[in-house]
């Protein structure tokens, strides 16, 4: 396993004999990534850090008896995926259908994004300003490893739709860095 | 079923999830093993890869063979054609900063306020003669780098004072008020709806209509119901910028109460009423200063308020143009200042000194 991390058997027992140290670590080594995960599926940071302070909160209540199976960092990715999917059907009438592309600027990526001039950053970008259905698969598929068939049934679209998504991200994808690409054949 | 990491085959685990025939303790594990950074993880995000390539077929009829010759000459595509989509995505993951330490702070108040009323054994209260610093001391053994992110936002509990050093600090107060105070300032909790003030501060007050919050200074209080000004205390000179909301300040024997965008001056005993003029008024709480052709006059004015410093210069008349000064030290904004105009540091007696030639 990562030695990144502080070893789950540690933050078990510690969640069991003194809860607020446990929760202050899983602040410190995990927040800033659960908070991630979540923005770049519902794209707004505020909403961002309400779902992963939801999924603290639930920890808290289950510190007695939870369990991480396998890691915590999955365990907790894995929450925070679940639970920005429960945000997005619960929220199902404001997403719209994105069959004609749309763009949308929006504040909280352009600022942040390590820098606007170089590739990676012209990525990140154009990942958040996908059209939000293609954003959400695309990113729960290539960031969260979902299966089609997960992000399908979740976000209830067909599996041929999840493809089309993804085909259709890579190819606003790779026309948004193609530019740069032929400069530096 | 026994999920022996030896014994498992990371290929046909990720084929089976993405055919949808893994077991639910087998995508955990999947999980697990995609996010822990290891060959493993290489290994399973690259099969994931190919099967993404394959387009699909159900693992019955999947050829791993035909799937990996495929992906090996799309790469190799790729390659030839400088265009590496597929490497730059894995290092293009959109992130923002988030900060773990107000987060943990806000948790430390939800948790208390379900207490308060689910009475449910926790540890014992702490009252310590200075600021708890989110028991940093007890994190000392984790890595430096958390350090960093807890650092930034204190919770400040009754009995507890805070005094900042050289450069701004944030704390939040255990009503959910937040307090950001200049350099060389301090703030000390008196209650839990008041608190004593020496130096500068900005207040962002919790409204509670039935717990008005008060403000002690040297000479004077500021009561108010939930609201956000700037507070300049200087002993015998006191002011406060009202940003919104509504504020009263008062002395031994008057009081004054001031709207939005105008200022209350308690100064000789006296409570005065005037208009906040600088753009600068508020600038702990929106962590910048911005001067366009501002009279050096007012710029040295802003840059007390921001750090608590005293000033002077010999520069009266001239003007200063300079967007969005974001320095945490004084002295480091100073000198910045100083740069722009030409200008010379010159620490003295009474503080620092602008000593220049002409108006640049």
């Amino acid at each position: 396993m990562s030695s990144k991390y502080t070893d789950k058997s540690v933050i078990e027992s510690l969640l069991r004999t003194d809860g607020e140290e446990a929760i202050r670590l899983i602040y410190a080594e995990y927040y800033e990534v659960m908070c991630n995960v979540v923005w770049r599926v519902l794209n707004d940071k505020n909403t961002a850090e309400d779902v992963v302070q939801e999924v603290i909160m639930e920890i808290w209540r289950k510190r007695e008896t939870i369990v991480f199976s396998t890691s915590i960092y999955g365990y907790l990715k894995r929450s925070c995926v679940n639970r920005s999917l429960n945000t997005i059907r619960r929220n199902k009438v404001k997403i719209e259908d994105d069959t004609a592309l749309q763009y949308q600027a929006t504040s909280d990526h352009t600022h942040n994004n390590v820098e606007a001039g170089d590739l990676q950053g012209i990525i990140s970008n154009t990942i958040m300003t996908l059209p939000d259905r293609c954003r959400q698969v695309f990113v729960l598929s290539r960031y969260e490893y979902l299966s089609y068939k997960e992000i399908g049934d979740q976000l209830d679209i067909s599996v041929k739709t999840v493809e089309n998504q993804i085909a259709k991200a890579l190819k606003l994808l790779r026309a948004s860095v193609s530019p740069y690409m032929n400069e530096t054949v | 079923m026994d999920l022996n990491r030896k014994d498992i085959n990371i290929d046909l685990l990720v084929f089976k999830h993405m055919s949808n025939e893994a077991t639910p303790a087998e995508v955990e594990l999947l999980d697990a093993i995609y996010n822990e950074g290891s060959d493993a993880s290489f290994h399973a995000r690259l099969a994931r890869r190919i099967w993404d390539l394959s387009e699909v077929p159900p693992v019955s009829t999947f050829s791993y063979d035909v799937a990996y010759n495929k992906f090996m000459a799309e790469s190799a595509d790729l390659a030839s054609s400088g265009n590496s989509l597929e490497d730059l995505l894995d290092s293009s993951i959109p992130s923002v900063k988030f900060d773990a330490g107000k987060a943990f702070a806000k948790f430390q108040l939800e948790v208390k306020q379900e207490t308060q009323t689910t009475p449910v054994p926790t540890m014992a209260p702490v009252k310590e003669a200075t600021v708890r610093r989110l028991n940093i001391r007890r994190m000392a053994s984790i890595a430096a780098v958390m350090l960093c992110v807890l650092a930034t936002v204190f919770l400040l509990q009754q009995d507890q004072a805070f005094t900042t050093d050289g450069t701004v600090a944030s704390v939040m107060l255990e009503d959910g008020s937040n307090v950001v105070i200049a350099p060389g300032s301090k703030v000390e909790v008196i209650s839990d709806r008041a608190v004593r003030l020496e130096g500068n501060a900005f207040f962002d007050i919790e409204h509670n209509p039935s717990k008005p919050f008060t403000v002690e200074l040297s000479q004077s209080a500021i009561t108010v119901l939930g609201t956000s000004f700037t507070v300049e205390d200087k002993g015998d000179y006191a002011e406060i910028s009202l940003r919104e909301g509504s504020v009263r300040l008062e002395d031994e024997d008057e009081s004054i109460t001031i709207k939005p965008g105008e200022k209350a001056i308690a100064v000789n005993g006296k409570l005065l009423r005037a208009t906040v003029l600088s753009p600068n008024a508020y600038s702990l709480a929106t962590g910048y200063l911005t001067f366009d052709q501002t009279p050096i006059e007012q710029v040295l004015g802003d840059l007390m308020r921001h750090y608590n410093m005293s000033l002077s210069s010999n520069l009266d008349g001239c003007t200063l143009t300079a967007s969005r000064l974001d320095l945490d030290s004084g002295v480091d904004a100073l000198d910045r200042v100083a740069k722009v105009l030409g200008a010379e540091v010159i620490m003295t007696d009474q503080g620092y000194h602008l000593q220049g030639t002409s108006c640049n």
